[in-house]
């Protein structure tokens, strides 16, 4: 008998989530809100006159943005913290699994149900956006990976905090940290303009510590047809591989103490 | 270092739990030192609260104690690699509701790293150990309680273990599920198999174990083996053959005698009554067919220790 392979275990952990997330209501009715708002951007776009296209644009990034942050506060907060509360982990760890394999195997399952959910929603998208005249150019399909970049960043983030808050905790910190990621620069600035030693450290400090977001937005440079030069992406995807990388190698570290109660 | 005939020690384990706002620490467990041996049956008996289900989380590694160790198959539980030979069965079966039977356990066997045809083969066998194959294409959350408990039970034999963990195996379970499973475990054992299970059915203790852990308190209060009990003798029940109905009902009332098939009669005497009905034997007045000493129950006899 083949005992103790610890190679692609996670794996079984991934699929599973994935194959429960699809039968799961609350994701699907998400993930059709989704749609809906997309499709009524061209309502939107007809009611703005002569900006038809820039509405399409801009509430087509809106919805895609924001459903990372829905999608990673849902998945997060019910795949590991559900797993926790109400015991489905015991049967799991029961068997040759390491804590690590369990973690990653969850991270890639949510990836993967997250990657269903964006794949939809791209493609009502651009079936709406080309539908519509909008001029799509490179800079729109990097914006498109950027966007998804965000939600697997934003994954990250939300295995960390699931390995030791509460539901309630959880989602506040993850709205928390999306709204100050994307309001990161405002931070600096603030920190040069302040008078107080404590607050500038402070304000110093918050800019480091949570990823800069807008920094991954190329949303405008899409809209206004700009061109983005091509280390700058490259840098955008070092920088975002390592957040992510340092998100996991914390969840992984701070799971690894947790006591299961 | 554990001798090789025990599978399941556990060293001075001291387990703590934490509680209330300031987490503060409280002992649950207070040195535990018991081993099992390979191909036995062990069972944990004690009251609500007595550490039951923490030991058997303990012994699968779920938790880690706070002071000594708990080893399985030599190396520490909590080493993924020594529960490769293991299955659990816990109380209420924590399973995801939007997975489909079959793909549950299939999950659970390709974490214990079956692949291929043998993890199709294995869920197969154990699906239809437990009866439940016309249910491998429900959703977890359709099932019953039993069904849920009879997929537990599938779920750990499913990878051909060689020790199981049960937490009260039996609850949840009718009348007939829990004989076919005394029996499956009774067959499992048979086969070399180590048991290491917690029930409140003392009857079930005395049918499948070899060895009885008392707990109480988190302490162990008492182990060993059934016969090592003192189970006062309080009685006999006699099933006989009555020639002389006068003379029996002048040392035993008649009201106590009961019709019994093939003209026989069965009534209980207590030990103060032997002599007399020895008396009777001798005389001829009736024929003792079977004479079956009544002991204490096992419940009174345990929590008496």
């Amino acid at each position: 008998m083949n005992y103790g392979v610890e190679d692609m275990k996670y794996w079984n952990v991934s699929l599973n989530i994935w194959r429960e997330s699809l039968r799961d209501r609350a994701l699907i009715i998400l993930t059709l809100s989704g749609l809906s708002m997309i499709v009524f951007s061209i309502v939107l776009g007809g009611m703005a006159v002569g900006g038809m296209s820039r509405v399409i644009q801009s509430m087509g990034f809106w919805v895609l943005g924001m459903w990372g942050l829905i999608s990673s506060i849902y998945l997060g907060g019910s795949i590991i913290l559900r797993e926790i509360k109400e015991k489905t982990i015991y049967l799991v760890l029961s068997r040759p699994i390491s804590r690590l394999s369990f973690l990653i195997g969850k991270f890639i399952g949510i990836l993967m149900v997250m990657a269903t959910s964006y794949s939809i929603l791209v493609c009502v998208w651009l079936i709406v956006a080309v539908g519509c005249g909008v001029d799509l150019n490179v800079v729109h399909y990097w914006v498109l990976i950027f966007i998804f970049s965000e939600w697997v960043l934003l994954a990250a983030v939300s295995i960390f905090f699931a390995c030791f808050t509460t539901p309630l905790l959880h989602a506040m910190i993850m709205v928390g940290f999306y709204f100050i990621g994307h309001l990161s620069n405002i931070l600096r600035i603030y920190a040069a303009n302040s008078d107080v030693l404590l607050m500038k450290g402070f304000l110093k400090c918050m800019y480091f510590v949570i990823p800069n977001l807008e920094a991954l937005n190329f949303r405008s440079e899409a809209i206004y047809n700009e061109n983005v030069p091509f280390d700058l992406l490259l840098g955008c995807v070092g920088v975002l591989g390592l957040w992510v990388t340092l998100f996991l190698i914390a969840g992984v570290t701070v799971f690894n103490a947790r006591r299961i109660p | 270092m554990m001798a090789d005939d025990i599978v399941l020690q556990f060293n001075s384990v001291d387990y703590y739990y934490r509680s209330g706002f300031f987490l503060t620490k409280k002992k649950c467990l207070n040195s535990i030192d018991l081993s099992v041996n390979r191909g036995s049956v062990t069972s944990l008996v004690g009251p609500n609260g007595a550490g039951k289900t923490t030991t058997i989380k303990l012994a699968a590694g779920l938790i880690r104690p706070d002071i000594g160790d708990v080893e399985l198959f030599g190396e520490s539980a909590e080493l993924p690699r020594s529960r490769s030979r293991m299955g659990l069965v816990t109380e209420v079966q924590y399973a995801y509701p939007f997975l489909m039977l079959r793909e549950w356990i299939s999950m659970l066997c390709g974490l214990s790293g079956l692949k291929g045809r043998v993890l199709i083969e294995s869920v197969d066998r154990a699906l239809e150990l437990m009866g439940l194959v016309d249910m491998a294409k429900s959703l977890m959350k359709n099932l019953s309680k039993g069904q849920l408990q009879r997929a537990g039970i599938a779920q750990a034999f499913a990878h051909d273990p060689d020790i199981l963990l049960l937490d009260e195996p039996m609850s949840g379970l009718d009348p007939y599920w829990r004989y076919k499973f005394t029996k499956i475990i009774l067959e499992f054992k048979e086969k070399g198999g180590t048991v290491f299970f917690s029930s409140h059915i003392l009857s079930d203790v005395e049918m499948l174990s070899d060895k009885v852990v008392l707990m109480q308190n988190g302490e162990v209060k008492w182990s060993g083996t059934l016969d090592s009990l003192d189970r006062h003798v309080q009685g006999y029940e006699i099933i006989a053959k009555v020639y002389d109905a006068r003379a029996v009902g002048a040392v035993l009332s008649p009201s106590l005698l009961v019709d019994h098939p093939g003209g026989k009669k069965v009534f209980t005497i207590d030990t103060g009554q032997v002599e007399d009905v020895i008396g009777l034997m001798s005389k001829g007045d009736l024929f003792i067919e079977s004479l079956v000493p009544l002991r204490d129950e096992i419940e009174r006899v345990l929590f008496r220790l």
